[in-house]
């Protein structure tokens, strides 16, 4: 059991496609992470628990306007049908050509830079890795591709981005960097953490938009 | 019973609103929803986790804020905070030594509405509980010949999500909102703004968090659907620039509840009624809570605390 929850909350693939077992559709990633239930506890009465329920059968949507302080400006809205994968649509421009690094932050206060945006979003405490890594922080997207105009273009689907719940990326931070995410595999003293992805480019809060 | 006394004594430090929390206290929860002070009957309500935080603190008295409140802020009636609550606060302070620990305590000790302030040295972190406006405190350590920067706030342990920032990123109007949960009831709003034009602008926390068209697609403003007012929950009244087009609020709210708030926006307005499209909107982030980042050094780039911006 333990093997097929790994296995579905590591299922992510770029573009629809059904490789993804069936499972992992209808796995609620919360559910597989029993320390989260500590902090429901502490919460205000279990609200976040009834938000959920109400939310459970709606399509959710969300968007975050990227901006930074050079060229580079985007937007990235996310979409989920029911407790399925997040679909994230992403456009970006004004990058240099090539990859950048892609990653969500714990949180989305940029008051102090990419300081008090925490680290990468990691409920389940893991080290860096690859979207499709067993092994990754939930907020580890990869890289997007910029083309030759500077302009990157990405659908990604994900199961661990939900947008409600103890583990919603609402309200949290989209982080686009200078350099290539070597996804936890390039042998430098960052790659485990950050993947070694240079300096921020643009970033933007995700926020609830009307359906 | 620890926080129903602290309800009581911090209604008793402000004796203009004294009568207002009398006649709260007296007639129950089916009084106005915008009660000036947590209401008896919602206690009971409370998580044991608060409970307990509570019956940590003794119900000493809350010194009075609404001299400091009404001066940073042009606050509508209905909103106006009489007393700031308390909070627990986190800073990291640019601190080397002891010698550096004893004269942060010193000079925060000067300021009235401090309750305990707690260093950890090895972290550069100082944690203030009290009722003071972030921006007080803040003034307070820079006085200290000190670099400080806040890096948490809320009860710890207490709620899901405590707090929250909305900020404006120009290329006009630069700002920064903060929302902290002190109680079930109640949630602290402090903010301070510059680029504004002078004047009176209204502005409010709007449903959405989408800034796609800047502030016009942020939708209306927000209100739970089991809120009964005659003014909209999100409704933050008006704003008042100055000539240099700075503006300073601090209030707090009831029935704010900030994990309700997060992914949401707040827009400002031109006019004090909202009546055009507004000139600016943040989404609502989330910000760590007491504890929960005591980052120095961005890995990424390599930018610690003290030079980011």
């Amino acid at each position: 059991m333990q093997a097929v929850l790994a296995a579905a909350m590591a299922a992510q693939t770029l573009l629809f496609s059904a490789t993804a077992p069936p499972v992992a559709l209808f796995q609620s990633p919360s559910s597989a992470r029993p320390f989260h239930s500590l902090r429901l506890v502490a919460g205000p009465g279990g609200a976040a628990a009834e938000r959920a329920l109400v939310v459970a059968d709606a399509t959710k949507k969300a968007v975050a306007v990227l901006k930074g302080t050079s060229e580079v400006e985007g937007v990235v809205t996310l979409t989920q049908e029911d407790e399925g994968p997040t679909t994230v649509n992403v456009r970006v421009t004004g990058l240099t050509p090539g990859l950048h690094g892609f990653h969500l932050h714990e949180f989305g206060d940029t008051t102090n830079g990419c300081i008090s945006t925490g680290a990468h979003f990691n409920p389940n405490n893991m080290t860096h890795g690859a979207p499709e890594d067993e092994v990754r922080h939930a907020g580890d997207l990869g890289n997007i591709v910029a083309n030759a105009e500077g302009v990157a273009e990405a659908t990604i689907v994900d199961n661990q981005i939900p947008l409600s719940g103890a583990n919603s990326v609402v309200g949290r931070a989209f982080v686009v960097h200078e350099l290539e995410d070597d996804l936890g595999k390039g042998g430098h003293e960052l790659s485990l953490t950050t993947g070694n992805a240079g300096g921020r480019l643009a970033c933007g809060v995700v926020g609830l938009t009307p359906l | 019973m620890v926080g129903f006394l602290r309800a009581l004594t911090a209604a008793s430090a402000v004796p203009a609103a004294a009568a207002v929390a009398a006649v709260t206290l007296s007639t129950s929860s089916s009084s106005s929803s915008r009660l000036r002070f947590p209401s008896p009957a919602s206690l009971p309500s409370l998580s044991s986790a608060y409970a307990a935080a509570a019956s940590a603190r003794t119900p000493n008295a809350v010194p009075p804020m609404a001299a400091a409140s009404a001066a940073s802020a042009d606050l509508s009636a209905t909103d106006k905070g009489t007393a700031f609550p308390e909070l627990m606060t986190e800073f990291m302070v640019d601190m080397k030594c002891e010698g550096c620990v004893t004269a942060v305590k010193n000079k925060l000790q000067t300021l009235e509405g401090i309750k305990n302030i707690e260093v950890d040295l090895s972290n550069q972190v100082v944690r203030v509980l009290g009722s003071l406006s972030v921006k007080t405190m803040l003034d307070a350590l820079q006085q200290t010949g000190r670099d400080a920067r806040l890096i948490g706030q809320g009860n710890p342990n207490d709620f899901l999500v405590s707090a929250a920032v909305a900020e404006f990123k120009g290329p006009v109007i630069f700002g920064v909102v903060r929302l902290a949960q002190v109680n079930m009831e109640l949630a602290r709003v402090e903010a301070t703004f510059s680029g504004l034009s002078p004047g009176k602008h209204g502005w409010s926390i709007n449903e959405y968090g989408d800034l796609t068209r800047g502030a016009e697609s942020t939708g209306k403003v927000y209100s739970p659907s089991d809120y009964r007012s005659d003014k909209p929950l999100g409704d933050l009244g008006t704003l008042e620039a100055g000539e240099n087009g700075e503006a300073q609020f601090s209030a707090s709210k009831e029935k704010l509840k900030v994990v309700d708030l997060i992914g949401r926006s707040i827009a400002l307005y031109a006019a004090e009624d909202r009546s055009d499209p507004g000139v600016a909107a943040a989404v609502i982030a989330r910000s760590a809570g007491v504890g929960e980042n005591y980052k120095r050094l961005c890995t990424c780039d390599g930018v610690t605390i003290w030079e980011s911006s």
